[in-house]
């Protein structure tokens, strides 16, 4: 039976081809099996990891065709613990289309979401966004910035674990949901990776 | 944009299976056959015998329910599903059309077809009905395998009239099974985008409460995670932190834990309940929530569509002011003013709209509206003739509207010629001449403008919106300038006199102050009288009104015996009666009307008894209404979700006209009609530097 101390979902939102599933996938390292995706809509991968000898489950949620909303309003992530705006960095236009997907930005600045900006795609050679152009943009909107590679796995994994490191520091605070011992029906035992099989009770 | 329903639907259905249940613990459900044998997507394949088999359940009624299935563009695929006790195995059909009554009959056809002695014939009927083209709105599909055999018959519902009672099987159900205020409730939590939860035993009463909540929505629609039957394999996603819709079978309650979940609502649809940590109902405008607690109180139009109407004229109210917040300029996209829009609204209910423009459905529903104005067409459907109905009442943004009618009446002049002198209208020929045609318009509108501006001078004057320094003319424009007039006489007077200045800086502007109605009549029905001649001599044809009509009848009185408990067999027979062996059989008119007026349900709670859109009503008109139910064979079927259809009325004592008539006088084909998407972004980002920023390192 596998316990959590903390439960914290994550949101991907940005535009597609960025690699945001890639960035799952790497971090879960594709043992997650291919996902509900094609048929729900929306992705999750779950991994939990260890930070300061307390479990952490991070549940990370992918959604499909979010190329048709021209911005994403709040009701989509008000209820994420964070949010991860990824952008291509040797892609102009995923990175102009920022402002759109978080619209009006800063009139949530002091929303609890936690928010990280991520310019994805370090390994390319053709980089089109400086990365302090990315850093501005960040500190602009009062989010976290991280560059990452899906490919060569380039702070795929640091990023995960600094959003749950933020979060259960936030959550210390008494500012999020606590999780205690984690629902016996709602998980199963896995070492770090799992997905829920069907589960005949 | 908005719509989550495909438009190039090619076939009836995309796939019929047969799925064998899991017999014990260790199996899990499986396809042991299916038609076409081509289809072959695995996603989908893979998710049908979760979805046919979502949970234990109860099997010893026959049971129909329908499951959704989202794919990567976020459109649906229906899956119609059929339990019976009498099989070990359940039939799915999967199918891009949400015709839900229509499935249903076919099911109950396939599985007349696998119990009795014809079963051979089942490979046949699929093949010739997948072969089918689509029917059209309003006409019945009819596939005949064998002499001895029964024809079926299914009609095209028309996705433009509201879900009414009892025909609407989803509706009634949904209805029966929550009272008006948890209705509302849900409505609200709905308007909220909360992560929302159904449960119930039965899964048709599951499928038909998650797909009613949603159709209640209309114009707009669910935008998020919406799942009416939940398998128990995918559970976890009740712990999405997005919003969602989803139907929870009871038996997997237990196998959640209420702490994970987190903020939700949820309906229990057998007890009649809802538990919400919110108050969305109460943070609705109180006039809103009063006066459609009024109209649901309304028992005596609670057949018939008063219930869908109940709660479209509550959105009529909150969102019907967006046209007061379309910006129109000649050569530009029409575009939406955030601040008009809340601004136009009286100040009680400018905090919720506020938290609308926030909404995904609300943005999607403004975006497809501007796909479709923005694509040349006018459009109307019962959300906007409600609209206009709400404007004559408050009878303020009548004159604001004028305005804009008259603009796109220059645009859609050009646009319904083009469309009437080619038979299948190619879309880029028709917003050529529409730009060519705006050319002009917009020097006009240049001169009209600079004469606003002279007015805005006026001490009295509300300050322009910041959108003013761009040359064009917009309606909010318009409604400043005149603001500083007292009351709505003088309101009008105004516009006339810059209308008639205006007209003076350019001999070639036709006057602004036209009759509304009749620059609407002059639009559309122009192309009427050339449609209507032509086909004059063609017969009419009405015999698809009449199956429509027995099936009310069999409904309500199936309704009042068994509630829509289930989809009985012997509701079968009486569909599947003698009334639809004649589906194309002419018939004298006069007989037809008079079927309609027996059968048409009372709409007591109408507000538009003086209501001026009578005025352009074509039935009003001898010289129309004898050549408008003329159906044109060539007429290819109208997309599936396309809200568009020309403007019509229909007059309740008089006979209604079928949407698909009204658009083939006009010489309308939507089908070579592409809707692009608008890139243009208008969102504006300031700068605001956070010294609180934190970096990785």
């Amino acid at each position: 039976m596998e316990d959590y101390k903390f439960l914290f979902k994550v949101v991907l939102v940005g535009n597609a081809g960025v690699g945001k599933t890639c960035l799952v996938r790497r971090f879960t390292q594709g043992l997650f099996p291919p996902g509900q995706g094609a048929t729900i809509g929306v992705d999750f991968m779950i991994k939990t990891i260890e930070i300061d000898n307390e479990k952490i489950k991070l549940q990370i949620w992918d959604t499909a065709g979010q190329e048709r909303f021209r911005s994403i309003t709040q009701s989509y992530y008000r209820s994420a613990h964070a949010l991860i705006l990824v952008y291509d960095i040797s892609c102009q236009p995923t990175f102009d289309c920022l402002p759109d997907w978080l619209r009006e930005i800063e009139e949530y600045a002091n929303s609890k979401v936690l928010r990280v900006l991520v310019g994805n795609k370090l390994d390319r050679e053709d980089r089109e966004i400086p990365t302090e152009v990315g850093e501005q943009f960040a500190q602009r909107h009062n989010m976290y910035y991280l560059e990452t590679s899906a490919k060569e796995a380039e702070n795929v994994e640091r990023l995960f674990i600094q959003i749950a490191a933020e979060l259960m520091e936030q959550a210390r605070c008494k500012e999020l949901p606590r999780y205690e011992i984690g629902s016996e029906s709602i998980d199963q035992n896995a070492t770090t990776i799992k997905t829920k099989p069907c589960c005949n009770n | 944009m908005g719509s989550r329903l495909r438009q190039d639907v090619k076939h009836f259905f995309e796939c019929f299976c047969e799925v064998v249940g899991p017999k014990c613990d260790d199996t899990t459900a499986w396809i042991i056959q299916k038609f076409p044998e081509c289809y072959k997507d695995e996603s989908v394949l893979k998710s049908v015998p979760k979805f046919a088999f979502p949970c234990e359940f109860d099997k010893t009624v026959p049971q129909h329910y329908s499951f959704v299935l989202t794919n990567v563009d976020s459109k649906w695929t229906f899956g119609f599903c059929r339990h019976d006790p009498r099989s070990e195995t359940a039939l799915v059909v999967l199918t891009y059309l949400p015709w839900h009554e229509a499935f249903s009959k076919f099911l109950n056809y396939i599985s007349e077809l696998m119990q009795g002695s014809y079963s051979d014939h089942l490979w046949k009927f699929l093949d010739i009905v997948y072969q089918s083209k689509i029917p059209r709105i309003g006409i019945n599909l009819s596939v005949s395998i064998h002499p001895s055999l029964k024809e079926f018959v299914c009609e095209a519902p028309s996705q433009f009239k509201l879900p009414s009672i009892p025909e609407n099987r989803n509706l009634t159900e949904y209805y029966n099974a929550v009272d008006n205020h948890n209705m509302m409730i849900i409505f609200a939590s709905m308007l909220y985008e909360r992560r929302i939860i159904f449960t119930s035993k039965k899964l048709s009463r599951l499928s038909a409460c998650v797909q009613s909540a949603n159709a209640l929505l209309y114009p707009m629609s669910w935008q998020h995670i919406f799942i009416p039957v939940l398998p128990q394999s995918l559970i976890d996603y009740l712990l999405a932190p997005m919003p969602y819709l989803i139907g929870l079978p009871h038996s997997l309650i237990k196998n959640i834990k209420r702490n994970d979940l987190g903020d939700v609502v949820i309906l229990d649809a057998d007890n009649n309940a809802v538990e919400t940590p919110f108050h969305d109902l109460e943070s609705l405008p109180a006039d809103v929530v009063h006066n459609l607690q009024k109209q649901l109180r309304n028992r005596a139009s609670v057949l018939g569509d008063g219930v869908s109407r109940a709660f479209l004229r509550a959105l009529v109210q909150l969102i019907g002011g967006y046209r007061d917040a379309l910006k129109i300029s000649q050569g530009k996209k029409i575009t939406f003013s955030q601040e008009a829009f809340v601004e136009s609204r009286p100040s009680s209910i400018q905090p919720f709209l506020k938290k609308m423009l926030e909404l995904q459905i609300f943005q999607q529903f403004i975006e497809e509206r501007l796909d479709l104005l923005n694509a040349g067409l006018g459009f109307s459907d019962e959300f906007e003739l409600e609209v206009c109905n709400y404007s004559d009442k408050s009878g303020s943004k009548l004159q604001q509207y004028k305005e804009w009618v008259h603009t796109m009446r220059k645009e859609g002049t050009a646009f319904f010629k083009t469309v009437k002198n080619r038979a299948n209208p190619a879309v880029k020929s028709a917003v050529k001449t529409v730009k060519e045609r705006g050319k002009d318009v917009r020097s006009v509108y240049k001169g009209f403008r600079s004469k606003l501006k002279d007015k805005k001078e006026n001490p009295n004057s509300v300050p322009s919106s910041p959108t003013t320094d761009r040359a064009h003319f917009s309606t909010s424009d318009l409604k400043l300038s005149s603001s500083g007039a007292k009351g709505d006489r003088s309101q009008f007077h105004l516009l006339e006199e810059a209308t008639i200045s205006s007209s003076q800086s350019n001999e070639d502007l036709s006057p602004l102050n036209m009759d509304l109605m009749g620059d609407l009549q002059d639009v559309i029905f122009r192309n009427c009288y050339t449609v209507s001649d032509e086909t004059n001599n063609k017969a009419t044809s009405h015999s698809s009104k009449l199956p429509e009509d027995n099936t009310v009848q069999n409904c309500i009185a199936n309704s009042f015996t068994s509630r829509f408990n289930a989809f009985s067999s012997s509701n079968t027979e009486i569909d599947d009666g003698d009334v639809f062996k004649l589906p194309h059989k002419m018939l004298p008119p006069s007989r037809s009307e008079s079927v309609i007026l027996q059968n048409e349900p009372k709409d007591l709670i109408r507000l538009d008894s003086a209501s001026s859109i009578g005025d352009f009503d074509p039935l009003t008109n001898g010289e129309h209404s004898q050549n408008s139910s003329v159906y044109s064979e060539d007429f290819s079927p109208v997309g599936v979700s396309n809200p568009l259809y020309s403007f019509y009325y229909i007059n309740k004592t008089k006979r209604p006209q079928k949407d698909s008539d009204l658009l083939n006088e006009y010489g309308i084909n939507f089908n070579g009609l592409n809707l692009k998407t608008d890139s243009e972004c208008s969102t504006q980002t300031i700068a605001k530097s956070k010294s609180e920023w934190t970096k990785f390192d």
